[in-house]
């Protein structure tokens, strides 16, 4: 009896019977053939046609990438406001996470209470609620410009100036710091001590040490947060849809709400899958760059495996 | 663990039949209509009410109301719905969408083929025949009659030295308007927004000088790029001279210029504002409100002055149960006791009998009837549906921002807006013909 | 000796200008939140007039009055809607982020290089080329204005997020257990359900509290599927109730802002070590 079960367990270790691991991968398989290949494939099938709930659809060729580029009054200024939205709120959030991870690593007391408060704005910033206090707060009349009469600040008028606005969404973008910097500090708590020791005794200077320990062994850990959160940037809405919607002069009209008028307001489905297909390369050309560029900057001790 | 599966089984169970499971699926005879609308407080609160009024008349009806403030998100909600075909079974809209919505196809109920249901012997065969009447199908029927007109609150003017009964020319507006914010740097005298500007005050300011339609029905423009520019220029005025609050204030109010502390605060002596609306927007200072017609220049080849119906309400051709919803409007427009409790909620009524009941039981707010009549008095163009579409609006909105912020001069946004204007006709053109 | 004190006095001098900066910092960060629930009990004109953020009095009346909020429908109904429409979604996630997660980590399979690499793939997948179409495929079943917009691809695996977060605790787990379990007689699902659930159990509570968090504050999907206000979740709601009235009672909305906060921050709160090591494992995203 036990021996027929070793005998069965060395099959089950070397061959692992093929059907029943796809028996476990079976919902997902299901799942990511209708909902993310299928959805993928007819995107782009829809993309070239000006295909709408209410017509039945034509063929149109290139017609919807060239109106984009080249007519539509909202895109330029979209894609504009969005890479602006993307450049100020990302390296913002990384660079601040990091400045903070970097303090709480310092053996402080404390620790977990400074880290458990930091981190909340990241766990409920998403949400509408926080929208439309961020709305209420950034107000003419509102919390934020009494703050900055009260240090004797100029005030700004955050929703009625384009740029003041989009700077007013990238700030929330850069509250919910919180995420990344838990990483970060899980990362610096894996660099080994002596790395450090040495660098001391050689009489190299804090800057140093952070320029020629610390930011190399993280950059795996930055790389991998900065894209993800650059893919994730680039389709915000709830804040642009509930803080200004879109306004003032469309100075924040982000991508995300642009797809979604188009989409869903304008019914123009066909010309809103080519702009998704247009984000879609702009985010993998991006991706590609960074990784392309990763090999200048980004220090993998063990052989590039990040995943 | 099986016992944690089959838990989980029911429970899932329980849940996929509430989430997937509708009320039109419920056996025991109960019918739910949902009914949407946009308004403020005092049509939610009338139309909830004729709404118990009707369910309790009705046993096993239930209405359920889904409304909103502003008519904006409605309407890009109410799209959205009939896109996704879950729109509600009773739907208010509003005359400039109906293009629009004939072109997404046959959606709503024509209502000549429910006359047994239904008596609509009280509404006026013109009015009906120019809103509500496609191609012999009658789809809607309107709540009343509606028109722009100014909402004054005496009380402001008179305080800065301004005669209420002023006859509105442009030029007064703004010789008289700063007036009350030199008199006092709190107030200003007119209320508006960038949306508000474009439908009417500056479309208006338009077709007064030139005669045409906004945009004409062969695709072109019906205005030069000199009657643009000054248009622009009459708009900064409006600003510069403190008539107005600085753009930057008011913009914030896109779209609901009435939710603008100046105004909820009794700050500002003027809105431009349908008549339907006076009720709801103007309930804060009612005993020292007045109406009276926009600004008319004395030349004007067209007045301009825009009445139409207040809203329509039409049923979904999609609704589980058509004739109940019928049922419902005939009661909602010709039942007594409701016109008693919807009164001029959604302007002066629309049908004979309860114009006369109103008028017996003084029911409607005589600011809501004289501001009917002085309008009608100077009734203008009825607007195509070029004009009222809403791509062209919001791209009109965009440039009276960029100009007001300073971002393009008068001339440079009159030259960039037709530009876009007139590439977009050509693609409406394309598409239409 | 000396220098040495100087040295002391100069490290405490920095350590509690850090401890300040901190303090200030943490300060600032949860101020939206303390803002919100103090202006719930602000009138429209105390909240842009007077400097204070602690409200002149106390009266419950906005949460009473904002909580009746549509007429009809009472934030009771969106307060019920958003629960059934996030247990069963957090349910599907769960079960099919630990079959698929286990199936990866485990078996030998045809293809599974390649599916492998495109489970991760769809991790960096933006989900906004995905909702037209999608949006399509509901409305062709006739799926919208239902919660199966959100529990069918939940249970389908579709968040590679939780799948591939699993994966990563899955292969943490040493061999040994499922070999000394197969001896014992168990069969590969026995194994899962007897050996590696328990042992994930912290992972498996990390996946549901963040799905609970992010459904819960969804938006976009909601904004799009869900149609007719007697299924609307509380981020419609709110956005509803800041559309339904002519004049903005802006305590009225953030006493109901607040009220739809609490059970995700007391969630936070309880569970908060699982956050971190979700977010730890992954090195995603939180």
């Amino acid at each position: 009896m036990h021996k027929g079960r070793i005998k069965e367990l060395v099959i089950y270790n070397s061959k692992r019977r093929g059907w029943v691991g796809l028996l476990y991968i079976l919902p997902w398989l299901l799942g990511f053939s209708i909902f993310q290949i299928y959805p993928l494939i007819t995107s782009l099938i829809y993309s070239f046609t000006n295909y709408s709930f209410f017509n039945d659809p034509s063929f149109t060729g290139l017609e919807n990438f060239r109106y984009a580029f080249t007519r539509d009054i909202d895109f330029w200024p979209s894609m504009k406001a969005t890479i602006l939205y993307v450049l100020m709120g990302v390296p913002g959030k990384l660079i601040f996470a990091l400045f903070i991870a970097m303090i709480l690593n310092m053996k402080m007391k404390a620790i977990n209470l400074f880290r458990t408060i930091y981190y909340i704005p990241s766990i409920l910033g998403s949400s509408v609620a926080v929208a439309i206090v961020w709305r209420l707060m950034f107000m003419r009349n509102g919390t934020v410009n009494r703050f900055l009469a009260f240090l004797h600040l100029p005030q700004v008028d955050w929703l009625g100036s384009p740029f003041a606005a989009l700077v007013c969404l990238a700030l929330l973008i850069v509250w919910q710091f919180g995420s990344s910097m838990v990483i970060f500090l899980a990362g610096l708590k894996q660099i080994p001590r002596e790395l450090y020791e040495a660098a001391i005794v050689d009489g190299s200077s804090a800057v140093t040490r952070f320029f020629h320990i610390t930011l190399p062994l993280l950059t795996p850990i930055i790389f991998f947060n900065l894209v993800m959160q650059i893919i994730a940037a680039f389709q915000d809405f709830t804040s642009a849809f509930v803080i200004t919607n879109g306004g003032p002069m469309k100075g924040t009209y982000l991508y995300g709400m642009k797809l979604y008028t188009d989409a869903f307001s304008y019914f123009k489905l066909g010309y809103a899958c080519a702009l998704s297909w247009i984000l879609f390369c702009l985010i993998i050309f991006i991706t590609i760059v960074l990784f392309r560029t990763s090999d200048k900057w980004v220090f993998y001790d063990d052989g590039g495996k990040i995943l | 663990m099986r016992k944690l599966l089959v838990t989980l089984a029911v429970f899932l169970s329980i849940f996929a039949i509430y989430a997937g499971g509708t009320s039109e699926s419920a056996d025991d005879g109960n019918i739910t209509l949902r009914f949407s609308w946009w308004g403020g407080d005092s049509r939610h609160e009338a139309t909830l009410d004729v709404i118990e009024l009707y369910e309790s008349l009705n046993p096993g009806i239930t209405i359920e109301g889904e409304y909103m403030g502003a008519v904006n998100d409605y309407r890009q909600k109410l799209f959205t719905q009939f896109a996704g075909q879950a729109a509600p079974d009773i739907i208010q809209l509003d005359s400039p969408w109906m293009p629009e919505i004939y072109k997404m196809g046959d959606l709503l109920v024509d209502l000549n083929t429910k006359t047994d249901l239904i008596d609509i012997s009280g509404f006026s065969p013109e009015f009906l025949e120019s809103y509500s009447i496609k191609d012999g199908h009658l789809y809607t029927l309107p709540t009343g009659i509606n028109s722009i007109i100014l909402t004054i609150n005496k009380q402001i003017l008179e305080e800065a030295g301004i005669d209420p009964n002023t006859v509105w020319n442009w030029e007064n507006f703004i010789t008289e308007g700063k007036k009350v914010h030199q008199n006092d740097p709190e107030k200003y005298f007119f209320n508006t927004d960038q949306v508000a500007l474009a439908t009417v005050i500056l479309k208006t300011y338009i077709i007064q000088k030139t005669g045409n339609q906004f945009l004409q029905d062969d695709y072109t423009l019906g205005f030069t790029r000199e009657d643009l520019i000054e248009a622009f220029e009459y708009m900064n005025r409006l600003f510069e001279e403190g008539v107005v609050e600085p753009p930057s204030d008011c913009f914030q109010y896109s779209n609901k210029f009435e939710q603008n502390p100046l105004w909820v605060n009794s700050k500002a002596g003027v809105i431009a504002t349908w008549n339907s609306t006076i009720m709801m927007w103007s309930a804060h200072f009612l005993d020292v409100a007045d109406v009276t017609n926009i600004p008319i220049r004395q030349d004007a080849k067209n007045t301009g002055v825009m009445v139409r119906p207040a809203q329509l309400l039409a049923v979904n051709k999609n609704s589980k149960h058509v004739d109940e919803c019928v049922k419902f409007l005939d009661f909602f427009f010709n039942d007594p006791r409701a016109i008693r409790i919807l009164k001029d909620s959604r302007s002066v009524q629309p049908t004979e009998n309860a114009r006369a009941l109103c008028l017996e039981e003084n029911l409607t707010n005589p600011l809501v009837v004289k501001a009917a009549e002085i309008a009608q008095d100077k009734a203008g163009i009825v607007y195509n549906d070029l004009s009222n579409n809403q791509e062209f609006i919001d791209i009109f909105t965009t440039f009276i921002e960029g100009v007001a912020l300073g971002r393009y001069t008068p001339e440079e946004g009159a030259d960039e807006m037709i530009a876009v204007y007139t590439q977009k006709l050509a693609e409406y053109k394309a598409q239409n013909s | 000796m000396n220098k040495k004190l100087i040295g002391v006095s100069k490290r405490a001098v920095t350590s509690i200008i850090k401890y300040v900066f901190l303090i200030i910092l943490g300060f600032v960060l949860v101020y939206p939140f303390f803002f919100m629930v103090f202006a719930s009990f602000k009138s429209n004109e105390e909240l842009f007039g007077s400097a204070s953020i602690f409200p002149a009095q106390y009266s419950f009346e906005p949460f009473i009055e904002g909580w009746q909020a549509a007429g009809q429908f009472t934030f009771t109904t969106f307060y019920a809607n958003t629960f059934v429409l996030v247990i069963p979604t957090v349910i599907g996630t769960v079960i099919s982020s630990v079959l698929v997660g286990y199936g990866f980590a485990r078996f030998r399979f045809p293809f599974k290089k390649i599916l492998f690499t495109l489970m991760i793939a769809t991790l960096m997948l933006p989900n906004a080329i995905l909702v037209i179409p999608r949006y399509i495929i509901f409305r062709e079943i006739g799926w919208l204005d239902t919660y199966f917009t959100f529990y069918i691809p939940a249970l389908l695996g579709c968040s590679s997020f939780f799948t591939y977060m699993l994966l990563q605790f899955f292969r943490s787990v040493p061999m040994e257990f499922d070999e000394a379990a197969f001896i014992d007689g168990c069969n590969s699902f026995q194994l899962l359900y007897r050996v590696h659930v328990p042992l994930l159990k912290p992972s498996i509570i990390s996946v549901v509290i963040f799905q609970t968090i992010w459904t819960w504050n969804n938006f976009f999907d909601s904004l799009i599927y869900i149609n007719s206000i007697r299924k609307f979740p509380l981020s419609l709601a709110l956005k509803l109730s800041l559309d339904t009235q002519a004049d903005v009672s802006w305590g009225q909305i953030m006493a109901m802002a607040t009220l739809s906060m609490i059970p995700c921050v007391i969630l936070f709160f309880a569970m908060q070590k699982y956050f971190v090591e979700g977010v730890v494992s992954t090195g995603i995203k939180g």
